[in-house]
């Protein structure tokens, strides 16, 4: 199905791509939508609610949240996509390599494979960050390690539906090398739903990523990660419950949309 | 069916055995040195202290002795369920988690309960309503409860019902009344999930020819959903049901942390902030033999929930 089709048959795909597409260009370029700074403190102005001036209110700082939200998204969406190009990459090439090899370094690539799933995936990120410590490239290769096991399991349910067709096989019998049939032939037709899926764990990647550092393991402050945003906001819930609020719904708009945008491309997703 | 069961349990402590592998390559194998670690979390640089107060802690751990000897000896350890002595609280980490399991327990079952009866409710509302709006609501409403983050959840809830209405503490772990917010967190993302698969299972039932005959008979559309379609749900509520519970630790750590809680999520949360290497592994091992144990039972009541599985097992 084109991506046309999808946007006609759902309605809201497009308003959700759209909103999608604004996040992805504030997170590289967050001072196109702002005005503020998000790390300069304004006393006089803390705690003010929402308003024309700051969007999503101020915090006891006085730093227009908005910005802060803004700013944040460098973090998430950077750490997202590096997780689930990672987790992408390693997946096809553990997934195809496996499918094609067969035999029994297969099974055991996917027993291993089936561990990784089993565990929660908060719990292995907690792993990770654990023994490399709380940095950027530590969560990303924690996040990408919960991504990764999904991913390689239907690249490999797809290489081994495409590795007995005949094109493949005469491939092979023209000479073309094993490497190259899997490169050339195997892996053009198999990364399609593989793609698909990464998008929703995009989803999870941003989850979990904030969810760490709700628990105090994003980045140092003045930087504030969403998870963090949120998690500040706990101290002013009664006095100024906008500052937890707003940026909520924002993640929760993000997370809806992607989910969203992935059924209207027509995946049966769980 | 004794083969099976068999096989299934073979299968449930070779995967055990692997998530401790994979805990033990994680935290000591890989490049990082856990003493180091452990000072930089005490604000301590590794510098600061003579070679020989290095080699002191090394050897207190047991890190100074080669990999394989101490995987051997971890190994050997954990057999004896014997999980090593906190980096940070000196204390015998089986003892911890001793403390910590029951208040997680008590969580993750009234989490469970209500996640169930939610879900449940939801899904057979969604297929039964007669009205158009309450359908579509009623079918978009769990994909905004998996979108929302669960600790965003968490602190809604207690900025109603703790600050605004005061019907329940915000934080503690006393009484069965601290219990209930951080169960409705846990539950909120869980029942959504369930009443997904719920809502797609009951529309595939209901749209079988059976169905009609059932109806022709004069039974209403909800006692065909709750009579026929229910049990034919069963073995999918039952797989989703084993991830939720499979995942009450990771759940938990959100949980306990937002609302103040002892239990297992928030040992771990701290252990990982302290770099309590030993804590970190316990808990995880804790949380894939949970995971293990479960998968195992599903496995296992599988085919009494739907006969077709043996039935086709048999025909080969």
């Amino acid at each position: 199905m084109t991506a046309a089709v999808a946007v006609r048959r759902r309605a809201g795909t497009l308003p959700a791509g759209f909103f999608l597409l604004l996040v992805a260009i504030s997170a590289v370029t967050p001072d196109l939508f702002t005005p503020y700074d998000p790390y300069a403190t304004v006393p006089a102005e803390k705690l003010l609610a929402p308003s024309a001036a700051h969007v999503f209110g101020t915090d006891e700082l006085g730093r227009d949240q908005f910005t802060r939200v803004l700013y944040g998204a460098t973090h998430t969406i950077g750490i997202t996509a590096a997780a689930v190009g990672l987790a992408l990459i390693a997946g096809l090439v553990v997934g195809v390599l496996s499918g094609l090899t067969g035999g029994w370094p297969d099974i055991v690539v996917m027993r291993a494979v089936d561990v990784l799933v089993s565990l929660p995936r908060l719990l292995l990120a907690l792993l990770i960050v654990t023994a490399f410590g709380f940095g950027a490239v530590p969560t990303t290769v924690a996040v990408a390690a919960g991504i990764f096991p999904g991913l390689a399991r239907v690249a490999r349910a797809e290489t081994l539906k495409i590795r007995t067709l005949p094109y493949v096989e005469a491939a092979r019998a023209g000479g073309a090398s094993w490497l190259r049939s899997a490169v050339r032939h195997v892996l053009p037709h198999s990364w399609a739903p593989v793609l698909a899926l990464a998008l929703l764990d995009a989803g999870t990647a941003i989850l979990v990523i904030s969810t760490m550092s709700f628990l105090g393991l994003g980045p140092p402050p003045p930087a504030a990660e969403w998870g963090g945003l949120i998690a500040q906001g706990r101290d002013h819930l009664v006095a100024a419950p906008w500052l937890t609020l707003l940026p909520g719904v924002f993640v929760g708009l993000v997370l809806l949309s992607l989910d969203h945008l992935v059924r209207s491309l027509g995946r049966d997703v769980p | 069916m004794t083969r099976y069961v068999l096989g299934r349990i073979a299968t449930a402590l070779g995967t055990l055995w692997a998530v401790y592998t994979v805990t033990f390559v994680v935290l000591y194998l890989l490049p990082g040195d856990p003493v180091t670690q452990l000072l930089a979390a005490g604000d301590v640089a590794a510098e600061s202290l003579s070679a020989g107060q290095l080699a002191d802690l090394q050897a207190r751990y047991g890190l100074d002795r080669p990999i394989h000897d101490q995987y051997a000896h971890h190994l050997w350890r954990l057999a004896h369920l014997d999980l090593g002595e906190s980096f940070t609280r000196n204390v015998p980490v089986s003892g911890l988690l001793a403390d910590r399991l029951g208040p997680t327990l008590a969580l993750g079952a009234l989490a469970v309960l209500l996640a169930v009866a939610g879900g449940g409710a939801i899904a057979v509302m969604a297929v039964s309503a007669r009205s158009g709006v309450a359908r579509f609501l009623l079918r978009r409403l769990p994909a905004a409860g998996v979108s929302f983050p669960p600790f965003f959840v968490g602190l809604l809830l207690i900025q109603i019902f703790a600050f605004r209405l005061g019907w329940f503490p915000a934080v503690g772990s006393d009484g069965w009344r601290t219990l209930v917010l951080p169960a409705v967190t846990m539950a909120a993302p869980a029942a959504a999930m369930l009443a997904q698969v719920l809502t797609r299972s009951l529309d595939r039932t209901l749209a079988e020819p059976w169905v009609v005959t059932v109806r022709a008979t004069g039974l209403s559309r909800f006692a065909v959903v709750t009579r026929h379609g229910l049990r034919n749900a069963a073995p999918a509520a039952v797989n989703v049901l084993g991830l939720l519970l499979g995942a009450t630790v990771a759940e938990a750590v959100v949980a306990e942390t937002l609302f103040s809680r002892d239990g297992l999520g928030r040992l771990v949360q701290e252990a990982v902030l302290d770099q309590d290497v030993p804590v970190v592994q316990a808990v995880v091992l804790v949380a894939g033999a949970a995971v293990v144990a479960i998968n195992l039972v599903v496995d296992l009541i599988h085919p009494m929930l739907d006969p077709r599985v043996t039935a086709m097992r048999r025909a080969g």
